[in-house]
């Protein structure tokens, strides 16, 4: 009788707890297929994208699993999911709400950084400001402009701006207009400024230079000089070539023209008058 | 010479090396001839050895690329599956190297070949910017002299029709320099130039072909991983 009724209370122990049981192993279950997911992700992502992008998507990824796994949990206890899951339905609606910004820089960042848009050390053009990229991280991306100034983007405006990379290419051009008066000789210009750039050696030999009237201007003649040069360098080209330049152009006694403009006047100015009157 | 550098006076090409002993240090002058003017000067401590050594003429006027253009004064053409060995004088500049027991620092870059020029191989988008070299080609090994290294050239054609070689792309990393010395000789190690297709070029870099000869250090920027022993010329030879 005893171990009847011992036998009895197990039983129905069991059937009563049974449900617990059956959501316990669940949740071990779940966790562990979670844990052996989030192995195998990060080694697959970790191929395709940068470690600490790689961790964050596993991360979202091996989360959902567990959330998925109590909830399924849950219903095997007898948790009413319908409710749970409209609160949980206007929680997640409040918190995207409140969290877009953040949610849109984050999915930019992983964008930013799997596409390699900009890397560390690339010259770039963000949205007007120039400079060399510090840090990409997964919610801002920092540059330090040419002036020193850093400046931090988050990840959405700098997937929404226009990018300038001047870093992706082995080599740039560089153009300047050079003015020469009307009276001067273009072609002895044409000259002294091959000159200048052929002798110049970081100016690259091929693609060639080109040096061409561009314009007949206002003031004086426009002569049109493109260079290419290594991208690295550009800067201090740019501003060593265009000096020398100006110091052949000086030298050679070719004027440079400034904007002169000639005033007619229909009838002839009484200058003696007006001079008189100051006096 | 290349070797060790003593006090005194030394001229190569356009410039000369001026070494001063001042007791406890000595004062490193190098004068532009062509300008009359110090382009470098510096004190050294006394147990500082310095020596003259061949550089890769990747440094002057600075260091822009590691990739070295080389154009053959004579296009070399090869029918279908044959090979020819030659010898290239490949333009080099000097290395003042400061030494001590446990390290060594490129102290100055003397210029041999004053017009440095830099040209873009292949595309905008996908071309490298290397220094252009002039280099001549002998059918046999031709005498050594300062400013220029000499390589043994190996090009095998290995596809159906015949080619031509204008040109030899080199990467200084994996090109090795040697030296003699005592002397003004320098030597890279022999070079392997094979023709896989109408546009592509594998370059392959040998072992020395003269002996008693010394490697340079190589400085810092063109140090090994040398995982590829090799440059793919992809945009044409």
């Amino acid at each position: 009788m005893l171990i009847e009724s011992i036998l009895t209370s197990i039983s129905s122990f069991f059937v009563h707890y049974y449900k617990y049981f059956e959501a316990a192993l669940t949740i071990a279950i779940g966790i562990g297929v979670a844990y052996v997911f989030k192995k195998l992700l990060i080694r697959q992502f970790s191929r395709i994208m940068p470690m600490h992008i790689a961790r964050i998507v596993t991360r979202i990824v091996y989360y959902t699993i567990i959330a998925v796994v109590i909830l399924v949990a849950a219903g095997i206890v007898g948790v009413n999911l319908v409710g749970l899951l409209v609160a949980g339905s206007m929680t997640s609606i409040i918190i995207g709400f409140g969290l877009q910004p953040v949610l849109s820089n984050l999915f930019a960042g992983i964008f930013v950084i799997s596409e390699k848009i900009l890397t560390p050390g690339d010259l770039v053009e963000i949205d007007g400001d120039m400079g060399r990229v510090v840090e990409v991280s997964i919610m801002s991306t920092t540059i330090q402009r040419l002036d020193g100034v850093f400046v931090r983007f988050p990840n959405n405006k700098v997937f929404t701006s226009k990018i300038l990379n001047y870093s992706k290419s082995p080599a740039i051009r560089l153009d300047f207009v050079v003015s020469i008066a009307y009276r001067e000789d273009a072609e002895k210009a044409y000259r002294v400024i091959e000159q200048v750039v052929n002798a110049h050696p970081l100016v690259l030999k091929d693609p060639p230079p080109e040096i061409f009237v561009s314009n007949l201007g206002a003031s004086g003649v426009d002569i049109l000089v493109r260079v290419w040069v290594p991208t690295p360098v550009w800067y201090d080209v740019k501003r060593d070539l265009l000096w020398k330049i100006k110091k052949a152009i000086s030298d050679a006694g070719i004027e440079i023209p400034f904007t002169q403009i000639d005033v007619w006047f229909r009838n002839s100015l009484r200058l003696e008058g007006l001079l008189c009157k100051n006096e | 010479m290349f070797g060790i550098l003593d006090k005194g006076v030394l001229r190569l090409g356009n410039s000369e090396i001026v070494i001063e002993d001042h007791g406890s240090s000595v004062l490193y002058r190098r004068i532009d001839l062509s300008a009359n003017t110090t382009v470098q000067e510096m004190i050294i401590s006394k147990n500082v050895e310095l020596r003259l050594t061949p550089i890769y003429p990747v440094f002057y006027p600075r260091f822009v690329t590691q990739y070295m253009l080389c154009l053959l004064d004579k296009a070399i053409t090869l029918a279908p599956g044959e090979s020819v060995d030659v010898y290239a004088s490949i333009p080099i500049d000097v290395a003042v190297y400061a030494y001590t027991p446990q390290s060594f620092r490129i102290l100055d870059i003397v210029p041999l070949h004053s017009e440095a020029k830099y040209v873009l191989y292949g595309s905008i988008d996908s071309g490298i910017v290397a220094r252009l070299c002039t280099t001549s080609i002998h059918i046999s090994m031709p005498p050594t002299r300062l400013g220029y290294a000499i390589s043994r050239l190996v090009i095998r054609n290995g596809i159906g029709k015949i080619v031509s070689v204008t040109r030899i792309l080199l990467d200084a990393s994996p090109l090795r320099l040697y030296y003699r010395p005592g002397t003004w000789e320098a030597y890279t190690q022999t070079i392997y130039m094979n023709i896989v297709s109408d546009t592509i070029a594998i370059i392959s870099y040998g072992t020395p072909f003269v002996e008693g000869v010394e490697p340079i250090d190589d400085p810092d920027s063109l140090r090994p991983p040398r995982i590829y022993n090799r440059t793919e010329m992809l945009q044409g030879y």
